[in-house]
């Protein structure tokens, strides 16, 4: 008998303890928080806990929590509402409604919770019920994963860009052509409709598949389904020659929507002129070369609340590339008044190339940009990088007069500014190249194979922790200089006194437990400048000094204690 | 505290030189005064600086005064240099050249024993040596002076009768003072032994 009870107790005691170790991950313990922001240490608290975030709006955060996280954030006083018990099985959409009508019929047909402003969530059993919803409201389908906050964020006016006009990049953008640009949203527009869900919108795919092959280019279609139906991501790229690796994503939405999408959406403005300004881009760039890959991305799907680019991030990213930024086109050739400015939109670890961008486009446009960092403008493709901390930029008419004919069976050709229009295509085109890096013809290349070591070095009296950097040797280079910065885009200063004529360099590290970036440029006779290398990071880091010990222990027999 | 012994040991040695100098004119007709050119290999003690250096090229000129047919001082001038690559302790393996030099100069007691055209001789004593190790492509590097022991046996074949051939071989100890990671932490001593051989002259 009391064999039989310390078994049951033993059982019940294994039972608790499997329970209570698996908890976090069982679905009905994870619960979808609002958090409003302007707390102190809040930011601080969700980096240590490394706690998932869903989306971040203006004004709050929305987190996925499990209930050990729950205890903690109420336990350090933090101010939150607990929305909903987070359900795989459920689809959570974020939908901005701006009209009482769109409000009225959310209400309706939906039970939405609100978020704030204009913001609400659904949660719902089938994404297809999405389709009901009128095309004027904004959507997104949430990530199924969430990011934790970039501790290194940084915000924008902390740093500014200077650009000065430079022959190639000047050259490049002058042959944007506004006929060019009129000739594709036509083409565009000609499907009658590119819901994602018709077979127009497949023919549009095709289109745009023989456009980037008549180039010359390679070209893939993305396929997935959604609700049942065949979706086509179109995917291009011009290869880096210098570092194939190193990519510079432009892209855009093909798709498009009206009250009356099954039969007659043109889109010419949504988003007939971000495809085009793609298709513009690849155009111009085959003739050039380019340090870095660009690559070419025409989502469906993205009215389905960005879909084809959520499914992109999914499937397609590929570990051994680092996407440098991506330069998302929605909209980008209607002005209602002139001159019309730019809206450049990213989140905050985007800021840098907010701030680049922004910067050429008052050089190569002209346009007076407008810069926002709004992490919780997610209503295209951007988003999507934004959620896999890929930095990402919005370029869009200026969002604060919207275009009258959006969503609508009136978005045509007839009513856009080609003249904007062929000005943003420049902005943006810019910004690809310098991105990309165009290799400017007669002056030092690149030096490439850039790589680095590090470790700790002795000989008998002294001992060093360093890094040692090399590439390959350029051509007729007179020497080289290498640059160092604690980020990864921005602040990168000359180390070298003057430049180095081997093709090696040896810093040294002190000891710090910070993460070092590193670039390698290439100098002639003349003093020119050859374009950066690609840009490494270092880690400076702690782990050495804990390899150290082992190795002395190992070595010398030293005693641990 | 390992300074003054050094210099006491100094102070000793060259008592011992100065007492056999004057003795030395009692006995004039076993004066003899011999120079020397020589060159060969010193090996550090400690593994790590082997692996470090390998073998270290040396090259001495030395001087030795036989005031009988047996005692004698000598003394010169050895220096020992190598070029090497630092170890890796811990991380990827990268090249760093290194490049040691040690300059020597010896005052030593010596004993021999005549047999026909051999010369079998040792010695005892110390050495006063400055020493550099520099890092060629990283401004690294570290320099220091010592006195210190060292001692030598040696065999002399005369070839004719002022000619000789010599070979040798030396031991020396060098507490630096200096730690070091190659030392697991502990105070440098760049002992080691070398090997040489030479060509003589008797004056
Ligand atoms: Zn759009």
């Amino acid at each position: 008998m009391k064999e039989k009870r310390g078994q049951l107790i033993f059982l019940a005691s294994l039972l608790f303890f499997s329970l209570s170790t698996f908890s976090p991950r069982l679905p009905w313990t994870l619960r979808l928080v609002q958090v409003p922001k302007q707390q102190p240490w809040l930011e601080y608290f969700l980096q240590q806990e490394s706690i998932e975030c869903l989306q971040e709006l203006e004004q709050s955060y929305l987190l996925r929590l499990g209930r050990d996280e729950i205890i903690k954030l109420r336990n350090k006083g933090f101010v939150f509402r607990t929305i909903a018990f987070y359900r795989y099985d459920r689809f959570y959409a974020l939908v901005r409604a701006i009209g009482p009508e769109d409000l009225d019929f959310l209400q309706r047909s939906f039970q939405p919770v609100f978020l704030e402003g204009d913001d609400y969530l659904l949660i719902l059993r089938e994404v297809s019920e999405l389709e009901e919803i009128p095309v004027s409201v904004k959507r997104r389908l949430l990530p199924q994963r969430g990011r934790t906050l970039a501790a290194h964020a940084c915000l924008p006016q902390e740093y500014t860009w200077l650009f000065f006009k430079e022959d190639a990049y000047e050259q490049l953008v002058s042959e944007v052509s506004a006929e060019s640009l009129r000739n594709k949203v036509t083409d565009l527009q000609n499907f009658n409709t590119r819901y994602a869900l018709t077979d127009n919108c497949l023919q549009a795919a095709q289109y745009l598949y023989n456009y980037f092959l008549s180039l010359g280019l390679p070209v893939n279609f993305h396929d997935f389904t959604y609700s049942g139906y065949l979706c086509r991501n179109v995917i291009s790229e011009i290869r880096g020659q210098t570092y194939p690796e190193q990519v510079v994503i432009i892209c855009a939405h093909y798709d498009s929507t009206s009250n009356q999408r099954w039969t007659l959406a043109p889109g010419a403005d949504d988003n007939g002129s971000g495809t085009a300004a793609v298709m513009e881009a690849a155009r111009l760039l085959i003739s050039r070369p380019l340090d870095f890959t660009v690559r070419f991305i025409l989502f469906s799907a993205e009215e389905q609340g960005l879909v084809g680019s959520l499914r992109y991030v999914q499937e397609k990213l590929n570990p051994a590339e680092n996407i440098i930024a991506v330069i998302n086109l929605d909209m980008i050739a209607y002005a209602d008044l002139l001159p019309e400015d730019l809206d450049i939109i990213g989140d905050r670890s985007s800021g840098w190339l907010v701030e680049k961008i922004s910067a050429l486009t008052s050089v190569y446009g002209p346009l007076p940009p407008k810069k926002i960092i709004d992490p919780s403008f997610v209503y295209s493709d951007h988003a999507s990088f934004w959620d896999r901390g890929i930095p990402a930029v919005c370029l869009i008419e200026d969002a604060s007069v919207p275009n009258p004919y959006y969503h609508k069976t009136t978005d045509t050709v007839d009513t856009l500014d080609f003249e904007f229009y062929r000005q943003a295509v420049r902005s943006s085109l810019s910004g690809l190249a310098v991105l990309a890096q165009l290799i400017k013809p007669g002056w030092p290349g690149t030096p490439a194979e850039f790589n680095f070591r590090t470790g700790t070095y002795a000989s008998i009296f002294n001992h060093l922790k360093a890094v040692e950097l090399f590439w390959r040797e350029v051509p007729g280079a007179a020497g080289y200089n290498v640059y160092r910065s604690s980020s990864a885009y921005l602040g990168f200063e000359k180390i070298n006194q003057s430049p180095v004529a081997a093709t090696r360099f040896i810093d040294v590290l002190l000891g710090s437990e910070a993460v070092f970036y590193y670039a390698v440029t290439a100098v002639d006779s003349l003093g020119r400048e050859s374009n950066f290398s690609r840009v490494i990071p270092v880690n400076a880091g702690t782990r050495s000094s804990a390899a150290l010990s082992g190795f002395l222990s190992g070595f010398f027999n030293l005693s641990r204690n | 505290m390992k300074k003054n012994s050094g210099l006491l040991l100094f102070r000793q040695t060259a008592l011992v030189f100065i007492l056999l100098y004057l003795s030395a004119g009692a006995v004039t007709e076993a004066r003899e005064f011999r120079l020397l050119a020589s060159s060969g290999l010193f090996n550090f003690r400690q593994t790590e600086f082997r692996e470090v250096y390998g073998g270290l090229n040396l090259f001495g000129l030395a001087a030795e005064f036989y005031a009988g047919n047996h005692f004698g001082l000598a003394t010169g001038i050895v220096l020992a240099k190598g070029q090497g690559e630092a170890l890796t302790i811990e991380g990827d393996p990268a090249s760093f050249p290194v490049s040691f030099s040690r300059w020597s100069f010896p005052f030593l007691l010596k004993y021999r024993v005549l047999a026909g055209r051999l010369q079998l001789a040792a010695g005892a004593g110390v050495a006063y040596s400055v020493y550099e190790e520099s890092w060629l492509d990283v401004d690294l590097s570290s320099r220091g002076k010592r006195l210190h022991f060292r001692g030598e046996i040696n065999a002399d074949f005369r070839l004719t009768g002022r000619l000789f051939l010599r070979a040798g071989a030396n031991w020396e100890l060098i507490p630096t003072g200096f730690r070091s990671l190659l030392s697991g932490g502990e105070n440098v001593n760049l002992a080691g032994f070398s090997f040489l051989g030479g060509l003589g002259f008797k004056l």
